[in-house]
């Protein structure tokens, strides 16, 4: 496990880069994000440990970051003034772009995975806004009316998008619809609705909704995704029956979890950030041989998981909340990187915690 | 639209949404491996869980508070009743002795007292008196506590003697820690315990019955010249590290309520000791606190001797309080409470001290309206209301992590005041104790008492209070009064004399 201190500086999030397999973007903010500074960490993965190869700072808190997939030097930041910042690694100093239109903290940044021409930002101010980094103003802005806490563009198509927010709901986005009354939106997700009932298990009963805080689309099958908040559960879904409920239900955080990411390498793996402290390797059960029987009829054995999920083990390291976590794409899989506001940027193999 | 919803009308609201821990009957069902409600059920059948939502409501609608002092052992619970504290004429003399925590009246015989004793309205009188007391303390930013260690005159090594009995005399080592943790200040404010005069009397008594015990065990213990026992018990040990003065009144009371005057009079030296040294207004609250403790002590069949030094030490501190502490000096922090909360820890209240009375209440009311005059400062309130509820959120983990966790001391901070938010900085809240100040290298030399000043203060607070409710509004006044400087200075002082019109 390899470690870096982001001294003064309490992370909220860490992305690899998808050009070099050796670097990493930090967003950090001082006094835990609530008033101060910010900075964008790069740092370099070397023999000799992480050392850093640059940093931003900015005027106000930075929430989230991303890798640009166009340019391999550059990379946006969601701050709190409401400006989406893009830097350039190779200039010092300055963003070479500064975007200010949400009237809110911005919480997410992501860049278009297939298109590559396009990124988008989330905001507290209720609104998604898609840009082209050459443009000055935003190409659409996507309503949501609530606080939205994530944001991402789907990895399969250069035109669908999703989000969560806090009035407990998946959106859907996409943009080849008509610019309707709807404005591109074409799924919302309930994700508290309860699971299907089953044999074996008590017919479930209203959820009320929470706060969902993060989402993540699954890189192998394009029409799951995950979602995770407040309410300490994963679930996952498929927007092609986006009414039969979430079809895994993955328990065992003990508070909030801030960050999920599906494994850029195994299709039933994903990786959590919680404010419990932990980072934590799940499988969905859809992998074969994994979970319990999944049979129609038959009884599971553990009836308190749904979807025959299961928590693969948990990495306890960081001392505050973890608020940032991310694979490395390259070579074995397995390699990650979690951030939290004890100041830390581990690097670390998640093989090593699973049963 | 979204504001309304997400509206973080200060950045801490955010952080409360992420840590809420969501109780619903559904996700406790989910997740229920954590679930204690499960962890005895052994196998779930078929039905696991259908009446879970009922038994999660029915805790949710009638989770009483377990009743005060039910973790203390029987003989703490109901010790025999002392003689020499008259139980019945209880409300109004109580209310009569907190009234004279006042300094101005304090050394004039009750009858010669301007006050109304308002015996005819003694619940109200008790609230009210009450009130008094805890008001300031409401939005004091918490002070630092001042350091008195290794004090001239004290003998410091008795602390590391050996302890024959352990805490568990006292009882208080059954307190639930966590619950004291998790309540912290603020919440321990809202929480409108029962002051229980009853209780502070029975501590007494206990204190007795320790020095008895210690009495009896003392055998191998070379009683030093003035008999004083090593302390045993932890808490009592905190106060007389903390606040001698506080501890020597203690101690002097329980002597002489014991009739052992021979043991009584160290202390009193101790105090007066103090005085002339002026450690002992060093901290304008514990003066106070002991001034009234020597006045009840005045007011009891105390003999001759001890009760005529007593007054005079009574008088020797008031003076030496108010010139040390002019009228228009800089804020003493009347902080009550915090000796209050001392005493409370050590078992000498029921559980703490109320805050919430329908007279509280009302002036609740009237404090929104200064709110409203004060925006600046709730935005202070605000998140330092936001910091205790997250908190609260995440009080019932014990887990090593999260007591270490700097953030969660920081919400810790932020709710006591310690630290605030100013601009887009954190900025320490500054002691305003001068005393306590650490740059100051050499003890200062006590101030110079003005031998006539207590001639002043009986023209100007002793005024005759026309009706309860003016005093209440004056007093009100100073609920708010440390966003300034003066009406502060007046909360410890009679702001309806006639000096301040």
């Amino acid at each position: 496990m390899l470690e870096f201190r982001t001294q003064g500086y309490n992370g909220y999030s860490v992305k690899y880069s998808p050009f070099f397999d050796s670097r990493i973007a930090v967003a950090a903010s001082a006094n835990f994000g609530l008033v101060g500074n910010g900075r964008v960490y790069i740092l370099g993965l070397t023999p000799n440990g992480i050392v850093v190869e640059k940093w931003f700072d900015t005027q106000d808190s930075l929430f989230d970051t991303t890798w640009s997939e166009s340019h391999e030097n550059q990379l946006l930041a969601a701050s709190g003034d409401g400006s989406v910042k893009l830097f350039d690694i190779t200039l010092s100093q300055f963003p070479i772009q500064s975007w200010q239109e949400h009237a809110r903290e911005v919480f997410s940044v992501h860049w278009n995975l297939v298109g590559k021409d396009t990124f988008l930002s989330s905001s507290w101010d209720g609104t998604i806004k898609i840009w082209n980094p050459n443009a000055n103003a935003s190409l659409t802005t996507l309503p949501t009316h609530s606080c939205t806490y994530s944001a991402e563009f789907s990895p399969h198509s250069p035109s669908i998008l999703s989000s969560v927010s806090s009035d407990s709901h998946l959106r859907v986005f996409d943009l080849r619809t008509p610019a309707s009354a709807s404005n591109h939106l074409t799924m919302n997700i309930p994700i508290h609705t309860p699971p299907k009932p089953r044999m074996g298990a008590a017919a479930p009963v209203g959820v009320p909704p929470s706060e969902a805080l993060t989402h993540d689309w699954n890189k192998y099958r394009d029409t799951i995704i995950a979602t995770a908040g407040v309410d300490r559960l994963i679930r996952t879904f498929d927007i092609r029956a986006p009414a039969a409920g979430p079809i895994a239900v993955l328990s065992g955080h003990e508070y909030a979890v801030r960050r999920i990411t599906w494994s850029p390498h195994l299709s039933d793996i994903l990786l959590s950030a919680s404010y419990d402290m932990t980072c934590r390797v799940w499988t969905d059960g859809s992998a074969m041989g994994v979970g319990s029987v999944r049979q129609e009829n038959m009884v599971q054995d553990d009836p308190m998981v749904y979807g025959g999920g299961k928590e693969m083990g948990s990495m306890g390291r960081h001392t505050e909340f973890v608020t940032g976590v991310d694979w490395c794409l390259f070579g074995a899989e397995g390699w990650c990187a979690s951030t939290g506001w004890d100041e830390r940027v581990l690097v670390w193999d998640c093989r090593a915690i699973m049963q | 639209m979204a504001d309304a919803l997400c509206g973080p009308s200060n950045a801490l609201q955010n952080f409360q949404k992420h840590t809420s821990v969501d109780r619903t009957p559904q996700q406790d069902r989910l997740t229920s491996r954590h679930s204690p409600a499960q962890n005895f059920r052994s196998s779930p059948g078929p039905n696991a869980g259908i009446l879970d939502p009922e038994f999660e409501a029915f805790q949710a609608g009638n989770g009483h508070p377990p009743p005060a002092f039910h973790h203390l052992p029987p003989h703490f619970s109901h010790p025999p009743p002392p003689p020499q504290f008259a139980q019945a004429s209880q409300a109004p003399d109580w209310a009569a002795d907190f009234q004279r925590l006042d300094i101005g009246p304090a050394q004039s015989a009750p009858i010669q007292r301007p006050y109304q004793p308002q015996v005819s309205n003694a619940a109200s009188s008790w609230h009210q008196d009450f009130l008094r007391h805890t008001s300031p303390v409401m939005q004091a930013p918490i002070y630092q506590q001042p350091k008195f260690l290794g004090i001239s005159g004290y003998d410091v090594s008795e602390h590391t003697g050996p302890t024959f009995q352990q805490a568990s005399v006292f009882g208080v080592a059954n307190h639930n820690p966590i619950s004291a943790v998790a309540l912290g200040k603020q919440r321990a404010r809202e929480m409108a315990p029962e002051f229980d005069e009853a209780a502070f009397e029975r501590a007494f008594a206990q204190a007795q019955q320790d020095i008895l015990e210690e009495a009896s065990t003392s055998i191998q213990e070379t009683v030093a010249e003035h008999s004083r026992s090593v302390e045993t018990d932890p808490i009592m040990r905190r106060i007389q590290e903390k606040r001698p003065p506080v501890y020597a009144t203690i101690k002097l009371r329980s002597e002489v309520d014991l009739g052992k005057l021979v043991e009584a009079e160290p202390w009193l030296q101790d105090l007066e000791s103090m005085e002339s040294s002026g450690q002992l207004i060093r901290d304008a609250t514990e003066a106070k606190w002991c001034v009234d403790a020597l006045q009840k002590i005045v007011d009891r069949e105390a003999p001759k001797k001890i009760k005529s030094r007593a007054e005079k030490l009574i008088t020797s501190i008031n003076e030496r309080l108010m010139s040390a502490y002019p009228l228009l000096a800089p804020t003493i922090s009347v902080n009550t409470g915090s000796v209050w909360e001392d005493l409370a820890a050590a078992g000498y209240t029921a559980e703490g001290y109320t805050t919430e009375t329908p007279l509280f209440k009302q002036r609740g009311e009237q404090s929104e309206q200064k709110k409203e005059e004060q925006p600046l400062r709730s935005d202070d309130d605000e998140m330092a209301e936001t910091a205790g509820r997250l908190l609260e959120r995440v009080a019932d983990n014990t887990s090593q992590k999260f007591q270490n966790s700097q953030f969660l001391e920081l919400m810790r901070r932020l709710r006591d005041r310690e630290v605030r938010i100013d601009g887009d900085k954190m900025v320490e809240v500054s002691s305003n104790q001068p005393s306590t100040s650490p740059l100051q290298p050499a003890p200062v030399p006590p101030p110079e008492v003005d031998p006539k000043i207590l001639e002043h203060a009986h023209q100007e607070f002793g005024m005759v209070i026309d009706s309860e409710q003016e005093y209440g509004l004056s007093r009100s006044s100073s609920n708010d009064s440390h966003t300034d400087e003066v009406s502060a200075q007046f909360g410890y002082y009679n702001v309806l004399g006639k000096y301040h019109r």
